[in-house]
């Protein structure tokens, strides 16, 4: 169902159309949300008033951008909001239980990690060292698969920072990652 | 491909597994039923609160044009008369109009809304909204 269709039917009460749109636009309100509030508790009340807002606002979508960009700036103002509220840095947010498995691995140490869950680990605390609006980039961009201008829809970002962004998170990522996994080397960008 | 290209696309399959393995990057699926459920509720509480207001809306317009027709036809003497007669009872006709309001919201909003969601809210649980058959047109 297009984006069209589907807000034609919910704007009618039809009950499916709700389910869709939510099953739809989960996985990206919730990623938004993850990588930018450390707190499970309030994760879970964000993602409820996300959903909240967009059966609110609805009828003022004018359809200048994808349904789904539109939810995903939403979820962005709800998340910046929540934020001031709390007088909270984003950049001091970890992901939750990652985290903590991941301070068991000691950093600074040049050994190997061969273990694939070992290196995953490693990867996520070095996404979660990145500022939180590159760790956010970062996380539509791979887990999304949204497009440079999907995420400077949803941001508010130009296309042209979004794409700057991404490239100093990867060469930070980089950096982070062959510094302490000498086998990774060969992913080391020369330029 | 250049060689640059291939080394990001190397560290991206790596940042993508990473994320991907990330379990906090998974929403769980109470959450999700959860809210679709809060949110039906709100949606069908939205539209029976519209076909109410619509409803209503068409109530006093059918009063107004029979009144229109009325007056147009007899003169607005009948309705002096009677605008006294409110005037004097005016406890007791608020006390009605407020009476027949209650009635409406309970039968039209509150018992319909708390029938569906009683029930398991699901896809098809809730009643469809037909304005027209409801309102008796």
């Amino acid at each position: 169902m297009d984006d069209k269709s589907l807000i034609r039917k919910f704007s009618e009460g039809d009950q499916q159309a709700v389910r869709l749109l939510i099953e739809n636009n989960r996985n990206l309100v919730w990623h938004i949300i993850a990588s930018m509030v450390g707190n499970s508790n309030e994760r879970d009340d964000l993602f409820q008033e996300v959903f909240l807002r967009v059966v609110k606002g609805l009828r003022s979508f004018r359809e200048d951008s994808r349904l789904s960009t539109w939810i995903g700036s939403i979820t962005h103002h709800v998340c910046v909001d929540h934020l001031r509220k709390k007088k909270r840095e984003m950049n001091i947010y970890s992901y939750d239980d990652d985290i903590k498995k991941v301070s068991n691995i000691q950093t600074g140490s040049t050994g190997n990690i061969a273990e694939k869950e070992d290196l995953n680990r490693f990867i996520l605390e070095a996404i979660t060292k990145l500022p939180a609006d590159f760790r956010m980039v970062i996380t539509l961009y791979h887990m999304d698969e949204c497009s440079y201008r999907d995420i400077a829809g949803i941001t508010g970002m130009p296309d042209g920072t979004v794409k700057s962004y991404i490239n100093r998170a990867r060469t930070m990522l980089r950096e982070i990652l062959v510094n302490r996994i000498p086998d990774l080397a060969d992913i080391r960008n020369d330029e | 491909m250049n060689p640059e290209q291939m080394k990001n696309d190397e560290l991206d399959i790596l940042l993508r597994e990473a994320l991907q393995s990330n379990s906090d990057l998974k929403i769980k699926t109470v959450l999700a039923e959860k809210t679709i459920h809060r949110i039906q509720k709100v949606v069908f509480l939205k539209q029976l609160l519209m076909e109410l207001g619509i409803k209503t809306g068409l109530v006093l317009l059918c009063l107004a044009i029979f009144g229109g027709v009325f007056v147009f036809f007899k003169g607005n003497s009948l309705f002096k008369e009677l605008f006294d007669v409110l005037l004097n009872y005016k406890q007791h006709v608020i006390l009605v109009l407020l009476l027949i309001l209650v009635t409406v919201i309970i039968d039209q909003v509150g018992l319909r809304y708390f029938h569906s969601t009683s029930q398991k809210v699901s896809a098809t649980a809730l009643p469809q909204s037909n304005m027209l058959n409801q309102a008796g047109l």
